[in-house]
């Protein structure tokens, strides 16, 4: 293994190779000049783009390569190219190149296929919504409400100003709920939030007079902010917050425990039986952070806080990463990711699909490298977008959760998987 | 300072970051004079208000990873960087494999260890939640194999 300082030197000698900057000014100059006649081509380019899209080419992962044993449908291999990706490491790694004629929006999935773009395989729940609004303030989805709505966090340069917002991806309204405040600390207005059909809750972070500390705000949709608690030291970092009826529940990163209040005000309470635990969809806890980070460490047990139970989750010999909701794990070992039931049955191997390090979300869906692999029906469903889909990590891997990517430009696209029906 | 001064006394600076963000020489010029076209229609206002490096850095890492790669698909390059650093080969293995990264997790990269920007701003400046950052961290450094001595960076 290679250290960070090696990573920070490559970087730092790499950087003194970079070109002169003796053109730097008329370049600019030129680009100027060319911008005018770009302008004018604007339209034509726009236009291009709509045939193109028309013909979606999506790369995606050999479904051949993903030995089924959770259920699955029986349908049958759409044909694929297999090309090179190019090697991260010395031994490259296979991908494969699936090129599929894109129907007209709104139609049914195309067949019996089992890699499908997200849009064709569950036209409810994909939407698109501007990704900025009328003062150029950039929108950033921050988890689903229900099937048809999305919190948004809108926010003007450096996020020290922002606003909470509604997307109805219905009637195509954005609504305003509060604007979060920091009392005179400097820090993130937001950064772990959570809603439900009624109250939304959030903390800030900042310090104030040397010291850290986190505040824990909510709001009903459609009034005002109050300041519910602020913590300080070790409970103060927050690595998951939901929402349970009028109550607010949270986790601590560094110590682990689950806390809850009442969204009216009170004294935060310390569950019994939870501690060291961590929140990963209420009232699901486990014993390592449920937000994606950089451990590797297994979850080794799945406890329901509200019966008081706990179950063992099987870990497989060499098994890294393990993250599990109430039923399902994804993991990885040496040889890529896999997917199993917390007893250690129905082991499914990803490893051509590129999972990611976080319990599946809704307990179902694996976000793998191009998009989303479907527990219930054995399909992946496609983003085709050209970097990838980020998650909006509001909600994951609970009911909010959803996936948005950049479409054309202006516009985000989102899969809400809280809109997936229910598999048959 | 006018906008021509700015540009003579950072130029050098911008354009080390924009190569090591794009990998490349070419690519790196025409994210930078991007950049600075932009900063240019902005620059009474960005002089007066606000910190002109700071915004066209920022404006650097957002192209990067957004309407930037549109332009140019995923170009590699086999090429590491002539210079004294090649004649170590483990810095030279690690600058190619940089280029087998997904911009978004290069960016992140660059952002954390060229920068040195804690995660929070990271996830500021491109738009995205610092849960996004820590994963795609932690998908660079797998990648690269290296061993990450901290969960995040600057974390509360």
């Amino acid at each position: 293994m290679r250290t960070e300082d090696e990573l920070v030197e490559a970087l730092r000698s790499a950087a003194g190779r970079a070109p002169g900057a003796d053109e730097l000014l008329a370049g600019v100059a030129r680009r100027r000049r060319r911008r005018t006649r770009r302008r004018v081509s604007a339209l034509a380019a726009a236009a291009a783009v709509v045939v193109v899209a028309a013909g979606v080419r999506g790369v995606v992962w050999d479904p051949g390569g993903v030995d089924a044993v959770a259920p699955t449908s029986s349908a049958p291999r759409p044909t694929v190219t297999r090309t090179l990706a190019p090697p991260p490491t010395a031994e490259p790694r296979p991908t494969v190149t699936l090129t599929i004629t894109a129907r007209p929006t709104g139609s049914a999935p195309p067949g019996r296929s089992k890699v499908v773009p997200a849009e064709m395989l569950w036209p409810g729940a994909y939407f698109t919504m501007p990704a900025r609004d009328a003062d150029g303030w950039r929108r950033r989805p921050i988890m689903g409400i229900g099937a048809a709505e999305v919190l948004l966090f809108a926010s003007g340069p450096g996020e020290k100003t922002g606003r909470l917002e509604v997307y109805d991806s219905v009637t195509g309204e954005i609504r305003a709920v509060t604007t979060p405040r920091t009392d005179g600390m400097t820090g993130a207005l937001v950064q772990v939030a959570a809603a439900d059909g009624e109250n939304l809750v959030w903390t800030s972070y900042g310090e104030k007079d040397g010291t850290s500390l986190r505040q824990i705000w909510t709001a009903p949709l459609t009034g005002k902010a109050k300041l519910l608690a602020t913590v300080s030291g070790l409970g103060s970092d927050i690595d998951m917050m939901q929402l349970d009826g009028d109550h607010v529940v949270w986790s601590e990163r560094s110590r682990g425990g689950v806390w809850r209040m009442p969204l009216a005000g009170g004294t935060p309470r310390r569950l019994p039986g939870g501690d060291g635990l961590h929140l990963v969809d209420w009232p699901v806890a486990g014993d390592v952070a449920a937000d994606p980070g950089p451990s590797v460490r297994n979850q080794t047990l799945i406890a329901d806080l509200t019966r008081g139970t706990k179950a063992a989750v099987a870990v497989p010999p060499g098994a890294k990463g393990l993250r599990c909701g109430r039923t399902w794990c994804t993991g990885h070992d040496d040889k890529g990711g896999f997917l199993q039931r917390f007893d250690g049955t129905a082991v499914t191997r990803l490893d051509a699909l590129g999972s990611s390090a976080q319990a599946p979300a809704r307990d179902r869906f694996v976000y793998v490298r191009d998009g989303v692999y479907d527990i219930a029906t054995g399909k992946v469903a496609v983003i085709d977008a050209d970097d990838g889909a980020w998650f909006a990590d509001g909600g994951a891997p609970g009911p909010g959760s959803i996936l948005y990517w950049e479409n054309e430009r202006g516009t985000l696209g989102v899969l809400n998987l809280a809109a997936v029906p229910p598999a048959q | 300072m006018e906008f021509e001064d700015f540009v003579r006394a950072r130029g050098p600076a911008l354009l080390r970051y924009g190569y090591v963000l794009t990998g490349n020489a070419d690519d790196a010029a025409d994210l930078v004079q991007e950049a600075l076209l932009k900063l240019s229609d902005s620059w009474p206002r960005v002089r007066n208000k606000d910190n002109p490096e700071s915004y066209v850095r920022t404006t650097m890492a957002r192209q990067h990873v957004s309407w930037w790669r549109r332009r140019r698909r995923e170009q590699l390059t086999d090429d590491p960087p002539e210079g004294s650093y090649t004649d170590d080969p483990a810095f030279g293995e690690l600058w190619k494999e940089l280029a087998t990264l997904p911009r978004r997790q290069r960016a992140v990269i660059v952002l954390r260890y060229y920068e040195d920007l804690p995660d929070q701003e990271i996830a500021d400046i491109l738009g995205i939640s610092r849960g996004t950052v820590r994963s795609q961290a932690f998908h660079a450094l797998n990648a690269l194999r290296v061993k990450p001595t901290v969960l995040e960076r600057g974390r509360a």
